[in-house]
């Protein structure tokens, strides 16, 4: 059955389309890069943001690669270059 | 003995220092540096912060425990705003308390450079000119990357 999930948005990728975005595919593993290139093809602006190679991943608080699987229904979190503090 | 805090209320800068000094038992000063929000001119009507409910918390600490193995110090806090922030409001309240002056200077000037490019915030300000996101200057990281370079005395040996 097919199932969304959850990603989140954090800073200026959030502008296009808010800080939750739902994509397809959340019923099966997929990898971190499937699932950047489905999120990219919501919204031009946003497909622009994630094309920064300094934009990172984020799964359960731990950094993760474009090669790695995320599990079914596990949401992400797409982190762009930090301001500092 | 390390405090790291994001506060969504603003800071009470005397509290701070006093707990910090309070932590300090056995040090011989105690160093705090106070970042304000900024009005450039009246360009900024405030400034957003926003943060990542793990990964900012995991970067202050990263930061203070750096500072403690870096400097001889006692104790150190960070205390950072995040949300909604006014010009002229505090922003951080950086202190490290060490048994001698130099080394929490340094550790004061250590945890703010790494502050500046490190930690886990995303500033935006909003102002006359609408709102724009916030990224480290070059000075930022040219001030975070002096600390990788041998100190005179190192540089020496």
């Amino acid at each position: 059955m097919a199932q969304q999930r959850e990603v989140t948005l954090y800073g200026k990728l959030a502008d296009p389309l808010g800080a939750m975005v739902r994509v397809d595919g959340g019923e099966r593993e997929e990898r971190v890069s499937a699932i950047r290139v489905r999120v990219a093809a919501l919204e031009p602006r946003l497909g622009e943001l994630l094309c920064d190679p300094r934009v990172r991943v984020c799964i359960d608080g731990t950094m993760a690669t474009d090669g790695v699987l995320v599990e079914a229904g596990r949401s992400v979190e797409f982190i762009p270059v930090v301001s500092g503090g | 003995m390390m405090r790291t805090l994001v506060s969504h209320e603003q800071l009470d800068i005397e509290a701070e220092l006093a707990a910090l000094t309070v932590r300090s038992r056995g040090a011989g000063g105690v160093v705090n540096f106070v970042g304000l929000a900024r009005e450039e001119c009246g360009r900024v009507a405030e400034l957003a912060l926003e943060y990542h409910p793990i990964l900012t918390k995991r970067s202050l600490e990263e930061i203070g425990t750096d500072a403690e193995n870096r400097f001889a110090i006692d104790a150190v806090s960070i205390v950072h705003r995040a949300g909604i922030i006014m010009p002229g409001e505090p922003i951080v309240f950086a202190g490290a308390a060490a048994r001698h002056r130099r080394d929490a200077f340094l550790a004061a000037d250590y945890i703010m450079d790494m502050l500046k490019t490190k930690a886990v915030f995303w500033k935006r300000e909003h102002g006359s000119a609408g709102k724009h996101w916030i990224e480290p200057r070059d000075e930022d990281h040219a001030d975070a990357a002096r600390w990788n370079k041998p100190t005179f005395e190192e540089g020496a040996r």
